[in-house]
């Protein structure tokens, strides 16, 4: 016990040593070099930036740059200790970027990491920045940062799949610079910069780390086509309000794939904005002409992916591939057609009351038949056509399987009609003709590239190869088969002859390659209550090589849609097919 | 025992003295992450400084409490307390979040993180403390010794794993201050002292991180690496230097407010100290931290039995060792190894952890057996 409180002493004295230790070592630090490291305090101006790594560049598959890195000049201000200067700064500085003096002092004093300058100003022009570094006397703790800015070469052709990036941080906020922001951004780096008591920077800047430029996409995309595809739905979109067949034809959608790789090859969205201009995204700072309806106004949706709608007899293929796959109807079986009817209490009629008389699968598809489906749809009932629209894609399936690389909206269940407790007969003759049920157009691509490459389910999607900034390939994508099923081979080949007769006989007539197609009118009973156009296509009908689909929403008969369809195909066929 | 035999035996100068530590850290909280126009309600309820506030009042009443209860009552909790300790030990290490350089230390709880390793130490001392002075126990023998150091291993493995060098060393403090009180073999001790020696230079050169080794390397020689952690070595040692004897004034230092200093409100707080309020201002932080410690070894001389007094011994090993590194590394004179500064740093896992331990101390001294005196 004595040892033990004789250790303990020891002990105190040990710790009593150690504490006198630490008073030499700060005597020696504090008072006796206190002058020198103070004086080194006084001139130590280390200023430490940020250096934003130049964003990845997207361009597409016919190698046109989509969207790239300009250099703009950001001004900011780092802390200046002394009270008067920092407020002489200040009030330099605002006068001389008519800023308000208020905000730009409550900026820096809420900023949290006083080490770093703060960006008061960006965008600043080349001649604003040549006046403030001749004031820069005046302004102690001006920082004048070249930064990269984002910039897309072609303003509104790609805004939806691209989507925008936030000026401050840099980061992709949607579309694809959002879902490979990761690849794209890079790493920002830093270096340390010494100024003078002017604070005007002397030397050479130090790396810390020095800024990795982000990877490059190439896309799937053809420029070229997105432009055709473009211009011809504005037109025929324009065209129709004019003629005042359909006033309210605003708004549409085209989606072109290759069904044998689930490659997007175009995506265009009507109305869309300008991708380079902040505020146009942002209601209000788009300047739409007074007669667009509200409903209209949404240029920040991507109709492809995001938006759907009842898709009309463009759904006549699923639902005569899912009675001849089950069969409840054979290839060659006629079903009468008196031009009007009722199937399971449900009044049916074909477009213009026209009796088709005795007709087949090929003749109904070829003349839209809306009894002989809405026959078909009868005989399958409601479950049996719900388990063909899941092979085909167009279930709730999508939501969380990533149907394209492109991150989606909130999606609500594809199928949800099915679930309401209202249900009775005439429900299945109107699914079976592409009423109640919702689809987008991507969605409708997807089933119609089924058809033609014979039951593969491709996954769409946009991004073909990243490469770093020395030029090496990091990843090169490969198609994605997400399911296939087994068709019928004769079954799958009295479609694609309904689809050819289809197109043949009206839309298509004179068409460079024989090409399949088909026209839908959804009826939408929602205001402003025009009907909506469809058309679905492929070709060559021997060896397809591109799907199309087209959606004017509000556009009326089918027919109109099928117009943008042969534009399409005529650059196809004249300017693409030769190249493969 | 009586209630006011407790009140009479109640060490009320030392539970101060904790507490205007505590204060004192929240002072330098608030200098360290808020700059000099900044008004009053702000720093109040600035995210730094109202942590600490509520984390130093959990922790007096975590004190208080600690100290009424016996604590010869915690010798029957020694096992579930050592084996949980090891078990969220283990758990940093599978599911720990990391955070400066890739460190895994924290643990996430509700809105909280903490940090398992500053807990830990208590239990070490706890479990030194209750193996050493088993009656039937005595470290004559190499064999026994062994026994002793035995707990005292698997934490401490798991915590320089993480990797938290500093923390690891801690223990070792702990250890050698108990062993020592407990009466370890002079020859014994000058035994384990070279083996450690030999055991640090191959761990160094083995088992060592790259960037452990460079600290110590760069401990060295800061000027070889300006722009990495030379850099926080230089820039702290010229805050230190530039208070000078009178200090710039409280919320007045350009290294500290301009965030040349990184850490600045938790391991590097001492800077922030020698900057503002000068060597006169460290003299006085060092003078009133000498005198808890002085009054935790009168405990320990005062205490009734062994157990108690290892308590103490292990506390105090534990404060005057984090406080000679802490502050010796910020004037360059100890390597950086990422220690807090007890009762002063920011953290809460590390305030709380001491207050348990000052808890523990007071419940030593409150409950001594007065009839000696």
């Amino acid at each position: 016990m004595k040892e033990n409180l004789f250790r303990i002493q020891v002990l105190r004295v040990v710790a009593t040593a150690v504490v006198l230790f630490l008073v030499y070592s700060l005597f020696h630090v504090q008072v006796v070099e206190g002058e020198r490291w103070s004086s080194m305090a006084e001139s130590n101006r280390f200023r430490r930036f940020t250096q934003v790594a130049p964003r990845g560049s997207i361009y597409s598959a016919d190698g046109v740059t989509l969207a790239t890195n300009i250099k703009t000049y950001d001004v900011a201000m780092s802390y200046e200790h002394d009270r008067q200067l920092r407020e002489q700064a200040i009030t330099t500085l605002c006068s001389l970027l008519n800023l308000d003096t208020d905000e730009v002092t409550q900026l820096l004093r809420t900023h949290q990491r006083k080490f770093e300058p703060v960006v008061v100003a960006s965008g600043v022009s080349f001649e604003k920045v040549a006046m403030l570094e001749e004031h820069r006397y005046l302004i102690p703790g001006l920082v004048i940062q070249v930064n990269p800015r984002r910039h897309f070469p072609q303003p509104y052709l790609f805004s939806q799949p691209l989507g925008r990036v936030s000026a401050r941080e840099y980061t992709g906020i949607s579309g694809l610079e959002r879902q490979w922001n990761d690849y794209l951004q890079g790493q920002s780096g830093s270096y340390i910069i010494q100024v003078n008591a002017n604070h005007v920077p002397i030397g050479e800047p130090v790396y810390d780390r020095e800024a990795v430029p982000g990877h490059d996409l190439q896309l799937t995309l053809d420029a070229e086509l997105q432009q055709v595809a473009q211009d011809s739905l504005r037109r025929v979109l324009e065209k129709l309000r004019e003629n005042e067949t359909a006033e309210n034809a605003w708004a549409g959608a085209v989606v072109v794939i290759d069904p044998n790789t689930g490659r997007i090859l175009a995506m265009v969205s009507e109305p869309t904005f300008d991708i380079n201009n902040p505020n146009s995204f942002v209601q209000g700072g788009i300047i739409y002409p007074e007669e667009v309806p509200s409903w209209a106004r949404t240029h920040g949706l991507d109709r492809t992916v995001n938006y759907r709608k009842p898709i009309g007899s463009t759904m006549k293929m699923l639902t005569g591939m899912a009675a001849l796959e089950t069969g409840n109807v054979s290839s060659s079986e006629t079903i009468r057609c008196t031009g009007r009817t009722e199937i399971s209490n449900q009044p049916t009629q074909c477009y213009a009351r026209t009796a088709h008389g005795n007709v087949d699968m090929i003749r109904a598809l070829e003349v839209s038949c809306n009894i002989y489906f809405g026959n078909l749809g009868h005989r399958m009932g409601r479950d049996v056509f719900y388990q063909y629209l899941e092979i085909f894609g167009m279930g709730w399936e999508h939501r969380n399987a990533g149907f394209t690389d492109i991150p989606f909206g909130e999606q609500r269940d594809a199928l949800d009609y099915r679930l309401r407790d209202t249900w009775f007969g005439g429900h299945n003759v109107q699914i079976a003709y592409g009423q109640l049920n919702e689809f987008t157009p991507m969605q409708v691509a997807n089933y119609v590239a089924m058809i033609a490459n014979g039951g593969t389910h491709y996954k769409p999607y946009l991004v073909e190869t990243i490469t770093d900034y020395t030029g090496e390939v990091v990843e090169h994508f490969q198609p994605t088969i997400i399911k296939s099923h087994d068709f019928d081979p004769a079954h799958l080949e009295t479609i694609r002859q309904g689809m050819l007769a289809a197109a043949r006989g009206g839309h298509m007539r004179g068409v460079a390659q024989p090409t399949a197609g088909k026209t839908g009118t959804a009826e939408d009973r929602s205001p402003p209550g025009n009907a909506h156009a469809w058309w679905v296509g492929y070709g060559p009908y021997d060896e397809p090589e591109i799907v199309v689909v087209v959606f004017l929403e509000r556009g009326g008969l089918g027919l109109r849609a099928a117009e943008v369809g042969r534009d399409i195909f005529d650059f196809w066929y004249e300017h693409r097919q030769d190249n493969d | 025992m009586g209630r006011e035999k407790f009140l009479r035996n109640f060490d009320w100068t030392l539970l101060a003295t904790v507490i205007l530590l505590g204060l004192f850290g929240l002072l330098m909280v608030a200098a360290s992450t808020n700059t000099g126009d900044a008004e009053l309600r702000e720093i109040l309820t600035s995210r730094f400084v109202f942590r600490q506030g509520v984390f130093l009042l959990i922790g007096i009443g975590a004190m208080v409490l600690l100290s009424i209860i016996d604590y010869n009552e915690w010798r029957r909790f020694i096992i579930p307390i050592y084996i949980f300790t090891l078990f969220v030990l283990l758990l940093v290490m599978f599911r720990g979040q990391s955070g400066i350089l890739g460190a895994q230390r924290w643990i996430q709880i509700g809105f909280f993180s903490f940090q398992p390793s500053e807990f830990a130490k208590i239990t070490i001392i706890l479990t030194m403390a209750v193996v050493l002075s088993r009656e039937d126990f005595s470290i004559d023998s190499w064999y026994n010794l062994a026994l002793a150091i035995g707990p005292a291993v698997p934490p401490m493995i798991l915590i320089f794993m993480q990797p938290d060098l500093g923390t690891s060393l801690v223990f070792i403090a702990i250890t050698i201050g108990a062993l020592f009180v407990a009466g370890i073999r002079w020859i014994h001790l000058g035994i384990l002292s070279l083996s450690g020696l030999i055991g640090s230079v191959l761990a160094y050169l083995f088992v060592f991180k790259d960037y452990q080794q460079q600290r110590l390397a760069i401990f060295l020689d800061p000027w070889q690496d300006l722009q990495g952690m030379g850099w926080q070595i230089i820039q702290s040692k010229i805050a230190v230097g530039s208070g000078q004897f009178w200090g710039r004034g409280l919320f007045q230092g350009t290294q500290s407010q301009l965030d040349f200093l990184p850490e600045k409100h938790t391991d590097f707080i001492f800077s922030v100290v020698g900057e503002e309020l000068g060597f006169l201002g460290a003299m006085a932080l060092l003078a009133v931290y000498l005198f808890m410690v002085w009054k935790v070894f009168q405990v320990a001389l005062e205490a009734k039995d062994l157990f108690g007094r290892l308590i103490c011994i292990g506390v105090s090993s534990m404060l005057i060792f984090q406080l000679v590194v802490n502050v010796g590394m910020t004037i360059s004179v100890m390597p950086v190894t990422g220690l807090p500064l007890p009762l002063i740093s920011y953290g809460g896992s590390s305030l709380l952890a001491t207050c348990i331990g000052m808890g523990l101390v007071l419940s030593v001294a409150a409950h001594r057996d007065t009839s000696l005196f």
